[in-house]
């Protein structure tokens, strides 16, 4: 009995401090926002203001960077999917003894490091006269990127019960009807959530973007260039934004999930 | 609308395997045809060979007279019956009814009108609108049998559909499924390892064996006139006694079978003296000697070992004295009550009722499956056809 609600405090406990853990940091950039100091930090408390969001909103080249950021997520988006999908339904369904050639090759760029695929992209395409920027930026990072899709999307695919696709067919649907009316459903969780770790990963890349954004900054890149030239808690003003939005984001997607939850009149 | 379905000396082979031996068979029109056979005999490679999943490495499939050599899956006039159904899970079940009448461009009208009619057919009136994740097995089984009806096939083909249902759902789908067969007049190609189904349904049956053919016939002449030993055994069960022919004539065969003598029973084969040959006796066509009591009747001495209560009839296992085989034996109510384990008796049968078939080394199915006549299998018990007379 003792022993049981031991546990139970215990497991309180850990799980509080793991929050704590998890959430303090975050909690400190926040309230550091709100410092009317030059530095990014709580201690001293020079008086609240609001002045670093209209530092930030100031900040042109920043703003720049995050639209970057952007277009670059939404160019790995654009390359990463489809490669990712293709090389999971090659590698699940057809018989071909270039499959674990493929595998490996797809899966290679997961194990080399960042650094190395930024520097190897900008030489390489060099070659051909292309210099830095968001293209190479955007290919650089689908590199990987589209190893990440694979692996979710197969781990879907393997669960996959290819009597369907015969069933379809036996049914009269083209080889194309049967993908996108049977397989592609199927498939559209892991799609969406392949997309959305994509589209993360891209956005937070940094060490393999460093080599290859030439004047096309993005944020992560831009971020850590500031650190050199001085940090203002303007940054923190970014940081809580984002964090804002990241939550605004997270709650409509977990209140339209509840709403489908919801058991429907038939 | 020509259901028939012809193979012609069709040949499946994988690698250096050969899962279906040259076969020629012409299966008619609105018929309602089964392949028979245990797990591995190449059923559903047969079936797949028809619907078009595979193309035979030799010989021909015509359907309606027409020759389906090089025509695809999806513009055969078959629909197949999965035997794990295969419906879409993530469609509700007007979805799933009206896919291959979409996949036609058919009118979302025209479809919905279809797919009521044949809700209807198969006694699901009003449940279009659920997923099919709500539905029992056996309404899983009836959406399957509408969305393949849905596409108007000339022929149907069902692989073991009934397997995954419990035995009252089984019973109560083959009454429905010989029903929508009549009402629809498709021809419906069935595939069972389970005998009783195929007996209960079908108009005729195609006994197989490791890939070859070895009977087609209706089910009683499969019953009563089995051409090979394995018929014999694999559908009902039977005894055999395994000898060598000393006789033949007006129909009746006589064998010389060791330890036992001289047996004799109807000639169901080609059969020439000193050829070995094999008596089968059916479990209901023994009984005990005095029950028989004519001059023509044969006699077998056994040690009954067990006896096992079946309702109105009583089956005994008994070990012949002469050669320790192990006989099954079907009795009335009134005979079996005397009997013990640990008796000895003497039964007999009408030759009438015994049947000779040549042995030509081919395992029977008994052999194949490596256990005395007839295990104890649930279809065997279920489906026991016990003659009036
Ligand atoms: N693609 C294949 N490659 C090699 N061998 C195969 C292939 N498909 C089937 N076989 C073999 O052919 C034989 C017949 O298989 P099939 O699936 O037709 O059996 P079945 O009669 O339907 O059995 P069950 O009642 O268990 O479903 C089996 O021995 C199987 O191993
Ligand atoms: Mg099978």
């Amino acid at each position: 009995m003792s022993a049981q609600r031991f546990f139970d405090w215990g497991l309180r406990l850990y799980i509080g401090l793991f929050f704590v853990y998890l959430f303090l940091p975050l909690a400190i950039m926040a309230v550091a926002t709100f410092n009317d100091s030059r530095f990014p930090t709580i201690t001293p408390w020079n008086g609240t203001t609001l002045k670093w969001f209209a530092e930030l909103w100031a900040d042109g080249r920043m703003w720049a960077a995050l639209g970057n950021s952007l277009l670059v997520a939404g160019g790995v988006l654009c390359l990463a999917v489809p490669i990712g999908v293709a090389s999971a339904l090659f590698l699940t369904t057809v018989e071909s003894r270039a499959k674990p050639f493929v595998y490996g090759l797809i899966l290679s760029p997961l194990l080399t490091p960042g650094v190395i695929i930024g520097i190897s992209t900008l030489i390489f395409w060099r070659e051909f006269g292309i210099n830095g920027g968001t293209f190479l930026t955007v290919l650089g990072q689908a590199t990987f990127i589209s190893a990440y899709v694979m692996l979710m999307v197969m781990a879907r695919l393997q669960r996959f019960d290819r009597t369907l696709e015969r069933a379809a067919l036996d049914l009269g649907a083209t080889p194309w009807q049967a993908f996108r009316r049977v397989l592609l459903p199927f498939l559209k969780p892991a799609i969406l959530s392949a997309a959305a770790i994509a589209f993360l990963q891209s956005f937070e890349n940094y060490n393999t973007s460093l080599f290859v954004v030439g004047y096309d900054t993005t944020l992560t890149v831009y971020l850590a260039s500031k650190v050199r030239t001085g940090l203002t808690p303007a940054v923190n003003a970014l940081g809580l934004v984002l964090i804002l939005i990241t939550i605004l984001i997270a709650s409509v997607y977990e209140l339209k999930r509840r709403h489908e939850l919801k058991p429907k009149g038939v | 609308m020509d259901g028939s379905v012809i193979l012609d000396n069709v040949v499946m082979r994988f690698d250096d395997f050969t899962a279906i031996e040259p076969t020629s068979l012409e299966i008619r029109s609105g018929e309602f045809f089964s392949f028979l056979g245990p797990s591995g005999c190449g059923k559903t490679t047969l079936l797949n060979i028809i619907s078009g999943f595979l193309s035979p490495t030799d010989g021909d499939v015509r359907i309606g007279n027409a020759s389906m050599r090089g025509v695809p899956v999806n513009h055969r006039p078959t629909a197949m019956i999965f035997q794990n159904l295969a419906l879409f899970p993530l469609m509700s079940v007007y979805q799933n009814i009206e896919f291959g009448l979409e996949v036609r461009g058919v009118d979302r009208a025209t479809r919905r009108r279809k797919a009521d009619e044949l809700l209807e057919l198969v006694a699901l009136g009003g449940s279009g609108g659920k997923p099919v994740s709500a539905l029992s097995g056996g309404q899983k089984q009836r959406v399957a049998i509408a969305r393949a009806l849905a596409v108007e096939p000339r022929v149907l083909l069902l692989d073991e559909p009934l397997s995954a249902l419990d035995l009252k759902l089984r019973q109560h789908m083959r009454n429905e499924l010989k029903a929508i067969q009549r009402k629809t007049g498709i021809t419906f190609i069935y595939i069972t390892h389970d005998q009783g189904e195929a007996l209960a349904m079908s108009d005729r049956v195609a006994v197989m064996s490791a890939g070859r053919i070895q009977q087609v016939a209706d089910p009683e002449t499969l019953y009563h006139r089995p051409q090979t030993g394995f018929v014999a055994t694999f559908v009902g069960e039977n005894n055999r006694l395994a000898g060598r022919v000393i006789e033949c004539r007006d129909g009746r065969a006589t064998l010389d079978i060791p330890g036992l003598g001289r047996l004799s029973g109807r000639s169901g084969s080609e059969l020439s003296p000193g050829r070995p040959a094999a008596l089968f006796v059916r479990p209901e066509s023994l009984s005990l000697s005095d029950a028989v009591g004519s001059a023509a009747a044969s006699m077998l001495e056994a040690h009954i070992e067990t006896v096992s209560f079946e309702g109105a009839w009583r089956m005994l296992e008994a070990r012949l004295i002469a050669t320790r085989e192990t006989v099954r034996i079907l009795v009335g109510q009134g005979a079996g009550d005397v009997l013990q384990p640990g008796q000895t008796a003497r039964f007999g049968y009408d030759p009438d009722n015994a049947i000779v078939l040549a042995d030509d080394g081919a395992p029977t199915h008994d052999a194949e499956m490596g256990e005395t006549p007839r295990a104890s299998s649930q279809p065997a018990q279920e489906n026991r056809h016990v003659p009036s007379a």
